[in-house]
């Protein structure tokens, strides 16, 4: 038995679609007009009411607040671990992006192209251009935003100070000692910040020589050009690794006879 | 027979009467113009030679520490009235405001910085040793080794030593080293040198003498304490020591109070004066950079 077989009302014997479109005018949608799909078979049938395509741009302007709404959710939850101002520009291309689909949801609802005026922007082509663009703006915007934040996630600043290892800590003029980083570095450059304080104890007790103290900061090993350049406490000096898979730094302490400093980092970034 | 007074003599008297009179209403008037100053109590010490000084038996001051002070009062526009405390009391002086100033061979260091302000150094020095004519020959550190050091109590001297095999002997006060020294009870009496200098030119009879180039510890920053709470003060005394320590006060104020540091340490103007560098890292600070 063929079911597909035509009956003379037009409708097959078993299940058969049929939909009828009204078209109507510009938007207006005449009463008990509504466009359809019936759905029929031989022993009962239905017509479903079909989106209008007033309702179908509604639904669709939805789309970038959603995407621009899981983008920003994406860059939360997947955040590198860099200085938030090294993000500022990704955040504020994602919040724009945001704030555009929100914008361009609320307009398309709250406007028609029934109740719009005959003049300006929302009379015909003109209208229907600007309103392809607020619904296209926020695409490019919350697409740069990712990448941006993929690119930070490679090349931006890495705090790797809780990754550094510093021994022996009190020493006095003319000791080295030797700093290390806990894995290896995915950035070109480390910038280093080491300070130097009176031995805790009896010696903080008995003088105060940090003014006079300065460290002498070179990179050992690795492909990288030894550096060696003295510092203040707490000044910063910038290291080019040249591509070494460990990191060591040797440090010179310079201070005054008989004085015992004990030495920290301050603050270890890696960077390109 | 009763003696009657001329007309010369009633002149005379009313005379006396009247210079006495003069005399009173202008010292008084002095008096006044002396209130009017400012009183700046300052902390120091009486039995360091060369630095803060009273003889026994006497009231006059001197030392370079004395002379500083007076210096310092005539910057403010005040007149110092001076406070001899003991040595270890010289922070809490300043904590419970029981002076304004403490000018008392007072280093520098960064926990006494927590409690109070400094300005200075207005000059440095290390710690060394003092021998009398009985002791052993002590030249170098290897010489110290199984030695009773005497040290001041409560001072930054201690903690140097305490990294050296001697046996320290604690003394209350400076004088009662010397007197250990000379009676043979200790081998070496260790303190700041600029102290020691001071000692061995006062009791240059007893044999006393610095040994030269021996020192253990880090430098010591003599500064001004001041209280917190000073810190406009602490800033004027700041400025006034960079002025003071590069001008010609400060090498004529050591020549006539440290004759001994003059003749013979070697150098000793490099090796006391601070920079100005120096003084603005330590002065009117709570806590040391960074």
């Amino acid at each position: 038995m063929n079911d597909a077989a035509p009956r003379p009302d037009g409708s097959s014997r078993g299940r058969r679609l049929l939909a009828r479109v009204h078209a109507l005018g510009a938007g207006a949608v005449a009463v008990g007009e509504t466009p359809s799909v019936r759905v029929t078979n031989s022993w009962w049938h239905v017509e479903l009411p079909l989106p209008t395509a007033e309702q179908w741009a509604r639904v669709g302007s939805s789309i970038p607040v959603i995407l621009a709404a899981a983008a920003a959710v994406y860059v939360g939850v997947n955040k590198p671990d860099v200085p938030m101002l090294d993000l500022a520009g990704a955040i504020t291309l994602l919040v724009v992006s945001f704030a555009a689909a929100t914008w361009q949801l609320i307009w398309v609802r709250q406007s028609s192209e029934n109740d719009a005026p005959a003049t300006g922007l929302r009379a015909g082509k003109a209208f229907k251009t600007f309103r392809s663009f607020a619904f296209a703006l926020p695409f490019p915007l919350l697409i740069a935003g990712v990448i941006w934040t993929e690119l930070v996630r490679d090349t931006g600043e890495v705090d790797v100070t809780g990754r550094t290892h510093i021994s022996p800590k009190v020493v006095q003029n003319g000791d080295t000692l030797t700093v290390t980083l806990e894995g290896q570095p995915n950035r070109h450059r480390l910038r280093l910040t080491l300070r130097a304080a009176d031995a805790p104890g009896d010696w903080s007790g008995s003088q105060f020589c940090v003014p006079e103290t300065q460290l002498g900061v070179a990179l050992l090993g690795g492909n990288g050009k030894a550096q060696a350049e003295r510092v203040d406490s707490g000044e910063h000096v910038d290291l080019r690794l040249g591509g070494s898979t460990k990191v060591r730094a040797q440090i010179t302490v310079h201070t005054d006879l008989g004085c015992h400093m004990e030495v920290s980092v301050l603050k270890a970034v890696l960077h390109d | 027979m009763r003696h009657r007074p001329g007309p010369f003599s009633l002149a005379a008297t009313a005379m006396i009467l009247a210079l006495t009179i003069a005399l009173i209403i202008v010292s008084c008037g002095g008096d006044e113009a002396d209130e009017t100053k400012e009183r700046l109590t300052v902390a120091t010490q009486k039995n360091l030679p060369g630095i803060a000084w009273v003889p026994p038996n006497s009231y006059k001051r001197s030392g370079f520490d004395h002379q500083l002070s007076q210096r310092i009062g005539e910057e403010l526009g005040a007149k110092v009235n001076p406070l001899d405390i003991p040595i270890g009391d010289r922070v809490t002086v300043l904590t419970e405001s029981d002076a304004d100033l403490a000018i008392a061979a007072f280093s520098i260091t960064a926990d006494r910085m927590k409690k109070i302000d400094f300005a200075g150094p207005y000059i440095t020095t290390y710690q060394g040793f003092l021998t009398g004519k009985q002791s052993p020959n002590i030249r170098s550190a290897h010489d110290l080794k199984g030695r009773r050091i005497c040290a001041w109590a409560d001072t930054t001297n201690l903690t140097p030593l305490r990294g050296l095999d001697v046996e320290v002997v604690q003394k209350e006060d400076a004088t009662d080293c010397i007197t250990a020294v000379t009676k043979n009870e200790v081998d070496a009496f260790s303190t700041d040198q600029l102290l020691l200098y001071g000692f061995a030119d006062r009791y240059a009879s007893k044999g006393l003498k610095v040994v030269p180039k021996l020192t253990v510890g880090a430098p010591q920053h003599y500064g001004i304490g001041l209280p917190k709470k000073d810190r406009a003060r602490c800033k004027l005394i700041r400025d006034y020591l960079k002025r003071y320590v590069n001008g010609t006060e400060w090498i004529t104020d050591i020549q006539a109070n440290l004759p001994k540091v003059v003749q013979t340490l070697p150098d000793w103007q490099n090796h006391l004066k601070p920079t100005n560098a120096a003084i603005d890292a330590r002065s009117c600070r709570d806590a040391p950079n960074p």
